[in-house]
């Protein structure tokens, strides 16, 4: 398999400990290729998605993005996607965050194209099930 | 006079010319059959003339009564058919040149020979009967000047018996004329006014002097109406007096209302509870009441004595004394002013105080109606008030603080310390399954790297949360100058790295303030305007203090990055924010400084554009000292 052929997954926290962890853990799943790309704030993901085509794979690209980081938050990222309907069609959205706080819930609403919220701290087994999700 | 009768129809020469009545014989159709001289005389006729003619045709007679002329038939000078007159007398004139001459006819029948005719002997009476004329006129005018009176005039003895009465109408009688005149006043009236009455007659006779009562109307007919009752001896009669009786009526309701007005202006003057005080137009007391008493603690009379501005505030007589000549020259019609008055005891009292002039008919000022009001009591409730929602506002505003801060520690709770902590569990998850030795050490790595962070961050909230509970903090008097020599030491380094210029003006040298705060907040200005510089130009960073209104501001200007306001003010001083890319930042700073100067009630600010520097603004609370 080529790598035109492997899933993009995206992470975007500012958390560097975190990335490695996710990193890790993509590691150990098998079922198909994958291609990882971390990124510590949105506006360097913003300028990475710019630049690169991710919509010509095979697989949708997939998403997670953190609520809290420095220059742009995950709901201001949120806010900029939600205009580019090509994108948000093609591609999974989860936001992953430690907040349980009631205004984070309520914002969840906001953004229907949003499928799913992952709570830290998060096993490796949850992620494998939404990688394994197909749509 | 004596007139022979019997020898009237051959009057004797004697009659015929030295009486000096007139006479006349006449037949029965009134031809002259003979007259003497002085008939002649006074009708003025010559004798030959009358010879044969009639004398009712001759001389045109006229009525006493109302001067005009008979029918000549009529004239009593012949005799008619069923006349049967013995004798007759009646007054009859003549003009002679505009002018009447009256004269009292006798006229008797006679019978002589064939003959029956009438003798007329007459003479002047001009002069009566002008001068009875004359008193008819005067009688006439009287008449017309008594109805032309509004008054009842009566005539009465000294005894209270009517007599006579004059009245233009005779519906203000008590009684019909018939029905009162010649009978007394204590028939006719109540005791109560009679006998008084007569009392009042018999004075005026006795003393020759006029008398005055008045009274109200004893009949149902004209209940309710006053009247005067003057009694003026007639001295002619001597035993007469005139009553002169008028109605008063609206003159005593006008009199009872001015006295009725007078009694409430008095009951309001004197009664009030308002200090009330009439003054002259120099502001001398004519008269004060007792409620000014009170609240000046000055007797009536030593106020009597005093003008107004002998125990007013200095501060407050030359606005009273503008105010007052304004009032006079009729420029306002009242004021109001809060003012202070010295209180016989010595302490002053506030009073709202209003004064009114009071102008005369040709709108002279007469003199000023000053009422007075204590307001002390209300001028100190409205201090306490004051000062209670001062009180209450600074502790609504640390409670909002308050409540904001403990909505940042929920978020900084949800964030920076559920973040790092839900690392652990999962480096742990991995450490107990993986049997590769190199990722079992790197991830016991990361786990020592996120207990450190996690310790960092919980000393970090705990030094702000030692801000909020600041009852250790020490007030002492910073010097800006001083202090901010100290802050300049521990960036010397970068300073001169960064070929920085800093410039300071301290228009407030001093403040009353935690010296520690102070340094601190000192410190993470300047190192925010000496990390987040521009690469193009040299950092110049501008401090200064300035005196407020409510107290010293403190302004830290630089030529750096700036910051996208519009954006990132929200969170500008939110705890672990950081806004540039590519520096070394925790993002704790001005969440820290802001801590600390809200924690003591003060303010911090920014102005700032991307590229064009920024402005952080710190307003201090001082205590006082």
């Amino acid at each position: 398999m080529n790598q035109e052929n492997k899933r993009k997954v995206i992470l975007i926290d500012d958390n560097a400990i975190l990335r490695t962890i996710f990193g890790y853990m993509l590691q150990g799943f098998a079922d198909y290729p994958i291609e990882f790309f971390p990124f510590k704030n949105a506006l360097d993901a913003l300028d990475f998605l710019e630049s690169h085509d991710i919509s010509t794979s095979s697989e949708p690209a997939i998403l997670f993005v953190d609520i809290s980081m420095p220059f742009m938050t995950g709901w201001e990222l949120m806010d900029i996607l939600e205009d580019r309907t090509d994108f948000i069609e093609q591609t999974q959205i989860f936001i992953i965050s430690s907040s349980t706080s009631q205004s984070d819930q309520e914002q969840l609403a906001n953004y229907p194209f949003i499928s799913g919220f992952i709570l830290k701290p998060f096993g490796k087994e949850q992620l494998y099930e939404i990688l394994r999700v197909r749509i | 006079m004596h007139l022979q009768r019997d020898s009237l129809s051959t009057p004797s020469a004697q009659t015929e010319c030295s009486g000096l009545e007139g006479l006349i014989t006449i037949l029965e159709d009134g031809s002259i059959l003979h007259l003497n001289a002085r008939a002649c005389e006074l009708l003025g006729l010559g004798k030959t003339e009358t010879k044969g003619k009639k004398l009712h045709e001759l001389i045109t007679f006229y009525s006493s009564d109302d001067t005009s002329a008979p029918v000549a038939e009529l004239t009593p000078f012949q005799i008619r058919p069923d006349d049967n007159r013995i004798h007759e007398e009646k007054i009859l004139g003549i003009a002679i040149e505009d002018k009447f001459k009256w004269f009292v006819f006798h006229i008797n029948p006679f019978r002589e020979e064939d003959k029956t005719g009438l003798q007329l002997s007459f003479f002047d009476v001009s002069k009566l009967v002008n001068q009875n004329q004359s008193l008819k006129d005067k009688q006439h005018q009287l008449q017309l000047l008594v109805a032309s009176l509004n008054d009842l005039v009566f005539e009465v003895t000294d005894t209270g018996v009517f007599k006579n009465y004059w009245t233009n109408d005779t519906k203000q009688l008590f009684y019909p004329p018939e029905e009162f005149l010649n009978k007394s006043l204590t028939e006719l009236f109540p005791a109560d006014l009679a006998i008084p009455t007569i009392q009042l007659i018999q004075n005026s006779l006795k003393l020759d002097r006029e008398f005055k009562m008045e009274f109200q109307s004893p009949s149902e007919q004209h209940k309710g109406k006053w009247y005067s009752l003057q009694i003026k001896p007639i001295h002619r009669t001597q035993n007469r007096v005139a009553l002169v009786i008028s109605d008063i009526t609206k003159q005593i309701e006008s009199t009872e209302k001015i006295r009725f007005n007078e009694h409430k202006f008095n009951q309001a003057f004197h009664f009030s509870g308002l200090g009330i005080a009439l003054t002259d137009l120099d502001g001398y007391c004519i008269e004060s009441n007792q409620t000014l008493t009170k609240i000046l603690g000055y007797s009536q009379e030593e106020m009597s004595t005093t003008r107004f501005s002998t125990n007013t505030h200095p501060d407050d007589v030359e606005r009273e004394i503008e105010l007052r000549k304004k009032l006079i020259r009729g420029e306002i019609e009242s004021f109001t002013i809060q003012k202070r008055y010295r209180h016989k005891l010595g302490h002053y009292v506030w009073c709202s105080v209003t004064i009114a002039a009071v102008f005369d008919n040709a709108d002279m000022p007469l003199f000023l109606i000053v009422q007075v009001q204590d307001i002390s009591e209300s001028k100190k409730n409205i201090e306490i008030l004051k000062r209670q929602k001062l009180e209450s506002d600074l502790v609504k505003m640390d409670l909002e603080t308050k409540v904001r801060q403990l909505e940042e520690f929920a978020h900084i709770l949800a964030h920076n310390l559920k973040g790092p902590l839900s690392n652990m569990p999962m480096l742990i998850d991995e450490l107990q399954v993986t049997k590769d030795e190199e990722v079992k050490t790197e991830f016991l790595n990361l786990l020592k790297i996120s207990t450190g962070q996690l310790t960092e961050t919980l000393q970090e909230l705990g030094d702000i949360l030692e801000l909020r509970s600041n009852k250790s903090l020490v007030f002492e008097n910073c010097d800006f100058l001083q202090v901010y020599h100290k802050v300049k030491q521990q960036y010397i380094e970068e300073i001169q790295q960064k070929n920085a210029t800093i410039s300071v003006e301290f228009n407030v040298a001093n403040i009353h303030y935690p010296k520690i705060y102070l340094e601190s907040i000192l410190s993470n200005l300047i190192s925010n305007s000496l990390r987040f510089t521009a690469k193009d130009k040299a950092p110049y960073i501008e401090i200064r203090t300035t005196l407020e209104e409510d107290g010293t501001l403190l302004t830290v200007r630089d030529n750096g990055l700036g910051i996208n306001l519009p954006k990132y003010k929200s969170q500008l001083f939110m705890f672990k924010k950081v806004f540039h890319r590519g520096f070394e930042s925790k993002g704790v700073g001005l969440f820290l400084t802001r801590y600390q100067v809200e924690s003591l009630g003060g303010k911090i600010d920014v102005q700032s554009e991307p590229n064009e520097g920024s402005v952080f603004s710190v307003k201090f609370l001082e205590r006082k000292q």
